[in-house]
């Protein structure tokens, strides 16, 4: 182990830098610490040897003791280590123009000369490369565990100053854009930034440090990553700024976000292929019920002419076919009307707007009064409000619950009461009746379309006016359910937006 | 009385349409004297007495389908409503559209009245008797051209 001596110039940067090591110790790398100690030694054994007498007030007296075996031991240690900031260090040193120190044989501190200042195992002292450093343990957090988290943390992390040089990065920088960090440190942030974007993120950057604020960059647009072999990919970038008495530091957290765009690509692209062959499905409905009724017209009609025409002036049988010809041709019609309808839901909708329920549900029950008085029924409502739907549809839903309470009656008289009740942000409106229930192993089946828990002839329809009603309420982002007792009665809910306020 | 028979011009291309408006018109009490155009060229045809209709009758009234091949039955209901010589004769819609976007169609292009067709036979039925009932009974036509 040879020392030179060191002059006061050396003693006095050496200082500096065991000062700023000293007080970052917590918040910097563990190396440091080992480094620092090394340094330390070195002062200590400087002053022992002659030298001026070093701040020793200034290091926990312990260091003064120290020998020069440990001092050996020491350096050894961080030898071995080669730890991070070795190079780190090194690197941005070097770009600063700062003299290198030159390691000999392993553990011997050989001294630069001439301009040379002290090196202790590499690490330079240059008062600009402390005050980068200083800001950095400022702008983050004094604690090591916070340095360590940013060294761990999943995303990368690079902390630029005010010029847009790179003072730091951390694992993650390194691994996402293929670079070591002593290609970056001291490079423009630019340098990570696809050529064509660079001269825009140059402007947005002088605008950023005008007004420096906690956002996302760049929302709304597509940001992309410069690798060092070329490539580029998709991230997302966070930006932290920090001011100190050195000036203002930014830490961007960088997130590489391809595997996410992937998967929303995927889920865009297969919701849009879930919407074009649902709208091809509803398209085909519509089109095939529509241009199925006006055969469907022809059969029924010219059946019914037969019927009316030679009904008894051929034989039984003839009369049976032509009476079963026009009761099939008759039931097709319905479902195919019905089948219309429903397709027309998704297909033929209006926009959602205010609505007054209660006037709709007025008008329906207007429009069904000859129904209603029919089956003696008794339909009542409480004060209703506005909602956001399609008045038309909002009718047909009405419609084709009261209908079903009324089809479904016993006995007594069907009694019908409607209201609705706030729910969360919706409405939750509620049409009850007295009839025969529904038993609870039909619910699941009562929505589908085309299903009928009667036999013919009992209860006359297509089965398909609540398949219609869910439709519809699935079309308002609503829900419909229902309670049923047997015997008793069936309560049906469905939820309906609020109306949108004034404005909105 | 007239003892005329009332001319009634028929827009239909559907021969089994055609039939089942000539089996409800059939039961009439009403004097009627039925021709039928099978599309919108043809019709105008007819309402120039030109082509296969050379010499035809002008009609008192129009039962106009708008479905039709070649020329639809907006298109020749725009022709009628716009010729001055055949914009006096009443044309009634019949349509089995009950699409709004064809009704408010119609009556801009100047319809005097649509009616959709019922799927129903006996409604169907009712239904053109009502029409000749109405316009032939108790409407006042304008007067025929003579010549």
């Amino acid at each position: 182990m040879q020392l030179t001596k060191l002059g006061p110039e050396h003693q006095r940067c050496l200082k500096d830098y065991l000062d700023f090591f000293e007080r970052h110790r917590a918040s910097l790398l563990p190396e440091v610490e080992r480094v620092s100690a090394a340094a330390a030694a070195i002062l200590d054994v400087q002053g022992a040897a002659g030298g001026e007498p070093a701040a020793h007030d200034t290091f926990p007296p312990s260091r003064s003791q120290r020998t020069l075996a440990e001092i050996s031991t020491r350096c050894g240690q961080f030898v071995d280590g080669g730890g991070k900031l070795e190079v780190w260090l090194t690197a941005s040193l070097a770009v600063r123009k700062s003299v290198l120190a030159v390691l000999r044989d392993e553990g011997t501190i050989q001294i630069g000369e001439e301009q040379s200042i002290l090196l202790g195992l590499g690490i330079t002292l240059d008062v600009a490369t402390a005050a980068v450093a200083q800001r950095i343990a400022e702008g983050e957090s004094a604690d090591a565990p916070f340095r360590i988290a940013f060294e761990a943390a999943p995303t990368g992390m690079v902390i630029v100053d005010r010029q847009g040089l790179i003072v730091v990065v951390n694992c993650q920088i390194e691994q996402l854009f293929g670079y070591g960090r002593q290609e970056l440190i001291g490079q423009p942030i630019e340098l990570l930034v696809p050529v064509r974007f660079r001269e825009a993120h140059r402007r947005h950057r002088g605008a950023f440090a005008e007004s420096p604020t906690s956002r996302m960059m760049g929302v709304g647009r597509d940001l992309y990553g410069l690798r060092k072999d070329g490539s580029e990919f998709p991230v997302e970038i966070g930006l932290n700024p920090s001011s100190s008495a050195t000036g203002l530091s930014i830490l961007a957290v960088i997130a590489d976000i391809s595997e996410r765009k992937r998967t929303q690509e995927a889920l865009v692209a297969k919701m849009s292929e879930l919407q074009r062959s649902n709208e091809e499905l509803e398209q085909f409905a519509y089109v095939a019920s529509h241009d199925m009724q006006e055969p469907l017209r022809m059969v029924v009609s010219y059946a019914t002419l037969l019927s009316e025409r030679y009904q008894g002036k051929l034989d039984e049988k003839a009369d049976k076919f032509i009476r079963y010809a026009v009761e099939g041709a008759t039931r097709m019609q319905h479902l195919v009307a019905d089948l219309l309808t429903y397709s027309r839901v998704g297909s033929q909708g209006r926009p959602l707007k205010p609505v007054n329920a209660q006037a709709v549900l007025e008008k329906t029950i207007e429009g069904m009064r000859k129904t209603i008085d029919d089956s003696a029924a008794k339909v009542t409502y409480d004060q209703l409000p506005m909602v956001n739907a399609d008045s038309v549809q909002l009718a047909q839903l009405f419609q084709n619950l009261i209908s079903n309470a009324l089809k479904f009656h016993r006995e007594e008289p069907p009694r019908i009461h409607i209201a609705a009740k706030p729910a969360e942000d919706k409405w939750r409106f509620s049409v009850q009746d007295n009839g025969i229930g529904i038993e609870s192993e039909h619910h699941d089946r009562i929505f589908q379309m085309f299903q009928r828990l009667h036999e013919r002839g009992k209860y006359d329809g297509s089965g398909i006016g609540l398949t219609i009603a869910k439709k519809i309420i699935e079309r308002h982002r609503g829900r419909i359910w229902f309670e049923s007792q047997l015997g008793q009665g069936t309560t049906f809910f469905f939820t309906l937006p609020t109306a949108a306020r004034e404005g909105k | 009385m007239i003892t005329d028979p009332f001319h009634l011009l028929l827009v239909e291309d559907n021969p089994a349409d055609v039939d089942l408006a000539k089996e409800a018109l059939d039961q009439s009490r009403i004097k009627l004297d039925i021709s039928v155009a099978n599309d919108g060229l043809d019709a105008m045809d007819y309402l120039r007495g030109r082509g296969r209709h050379v010499g035809a009758c002008r009609p008192d009234l129009i039962l106009l389908d708008l479905n039709l091949p070649r020329r639809n039955g907006r298109e020749l209901l725009a022709d009628i409503k716009q010729d001055p010589d055949l914009k006096r004769i009443p044309v009634v819609v019949l349509s089995s559209s009950e699409a709004e976007k064809d009704i408010l169609q119609s009556y801009d292009l100047g319809a005097n009245c649509y009616i959709s067709k019922s799927v129903d036979l006996r409604v169907f039925q009712k239904i053109v008797h009502s029409i000749e009932g109405f316009w032939f009974t108790i409407v006042k036509l304008p007067p025929r051209i003579e010549g």
